[in-house]
């Protein structure tokens, strides 16, 4: 049964895509017929054809962004419930908490990285879609500089972001690496080549979890910590399939369409990249809260380790 | 924000129905009439 849910997971985008595929194969063979019935309609047919792939290729991924605004606004929802029963513990129970390098400026940290993502970084990427449709709908009036823009802005926030986790888990001393550098060198190498836009990335925050989680296991269980990163990892993981999944369709459309479909759907799919690393920053708050409570659990309970 | 980037898709779909609409020989004048006007449509947005 698990298995099966696995797999649904991660067919699922793919599933979507090959809908999507079949619906544009079908409105394709019918505009065809309509030039060729009517030979004036020529570019009408084509914006007709745009805005079906619009329509058919927008529902997966603004669900994606719903998705992570939710996530983003259920966080910050629990902070504004648990900040002061967290800060309290942080300041009664110091000893043990220093032991997961957590601090105030840490879940303060926390705290304006999530209100960052929700404010700015998601409605900024959302705006990208938007300029992106408007400058494959109408070349004339391009908009490409300013959704580049955009997403680089987006990449620049979350890689400053993601450099200063590390350096507040590193003054702490927790995150002095204690694993071998030639086994996982490799792995690093293949994610960085074949995760476009976003590899480097990945792999560093990878780095900064499994570290992390090294120095965590003190306190917890080794499952409970395969939980708890499985859980905070999930939706990251399904939006980059996701992105994968809309890479897939731009390279099997390319042949069949003009450049302006293919290229629509390869921002799309650049935009979930960007989206995906922007949802690390999410996984990484998720993780941490989810331990701080754990921390405050075993503390209330009296007992240090599970 | 929200208010604006929608403003801006749909004015960028009236634009294109009337660019299509329009004789082709008058395109490059009615291109320029509507980038001026999503010109004023952001500065009125922006900074009015």
């Amino acid at each position: 049964m698990k298995i099966e849910q696995l797999t649904t997971f991660f067919w699922e985008p793919f599933k979507e895509q090959i809908f999507a595929l079949r619906s544009f194969f079908l409105y394709g063979f019918l505009f065809l017929c309509i030039n060729w019935l009517i030979p004036s309609m020529k570019e009408w047919t084509r914006f007709f054809f745009l805005i079906v792939v619009i329509m058919v290729t927008i529902r997966p991924v603004f669900a994606a962004f719903e998705k992570m605004q939710s996530i983003t606004d259920q966080l910050m929802h629990i902070y504004v419930v648990l900040s002061p029963l967290l800060t309290s513990s942080l300041l009664l129970g110091s000893g043990l908490f220093s032991v997961l390098a957590i601090s105030p400026v840490f879940l303060l940290f926390l705290q304006t990285i999530l209100v960052v993502v929700s404010k700015f970084l998601i409605p900024m990427l959302i705006a990208t879609l938007v300029f992106d449709f408007i400058t494959r709908m109408i070349p004339e009036l391009s908009f490409a500089k300013m959704s580049d823009f955009l997403r680089m802005s987006v990449l620049s926030i979350v890689s400053a972001s993601v450099v200063v986790y590390a350096m507040l888990l590193a003054a702490n001393g927790v995150i002095v690496g204690s694993y071998s550098n030639d086994l996982s060198e490799p792995i690093k190498r293949l994610i960085q080549q074949n995760i476009p836009i976003i590899g480097s990335l990945v792999t560093e925050s990878l780095n900064t979890f499994k570290t992390y989680s090294s120095t965590a296991i003190v306190t917890t269980s080794t499952g409970l910590l395969i939980s708890v990163w499985g859980v905070t990892i999930l939706p990251t993981l399904n939006i980059l399939i996701l992105g994968f999944s809309y890479r897939f369709m731009s390279a099997v459309l390319e042949p069949f369409t003009d450049s302006k479909v293919n290229g629509l759907i390869e921002d799309i799919s650049k935009t979930l990249f960007i989206l995906c690393a922007v949802s690390f920053l999410i996984a990484f708050a998720y993780f941490f809260t989810i331990m701080m409570v754990l921390l405050m659990i075993q503390m209330q309970i009296g007992r240090g380790g599970a | 924000m929200r208010d604006f980037l929608f403003g801006l898709l749909v004015y960028s779909v009236i634009v294109k129905i009337l660019l299509l609409i329009i004789p082709q020989d008058y395109e490059e004048e009615s291109t320029t009439l509507f980038k001026m006007f999503v010109a004023l449509y952001c500065i009125n947005y922006f900074f009015l």
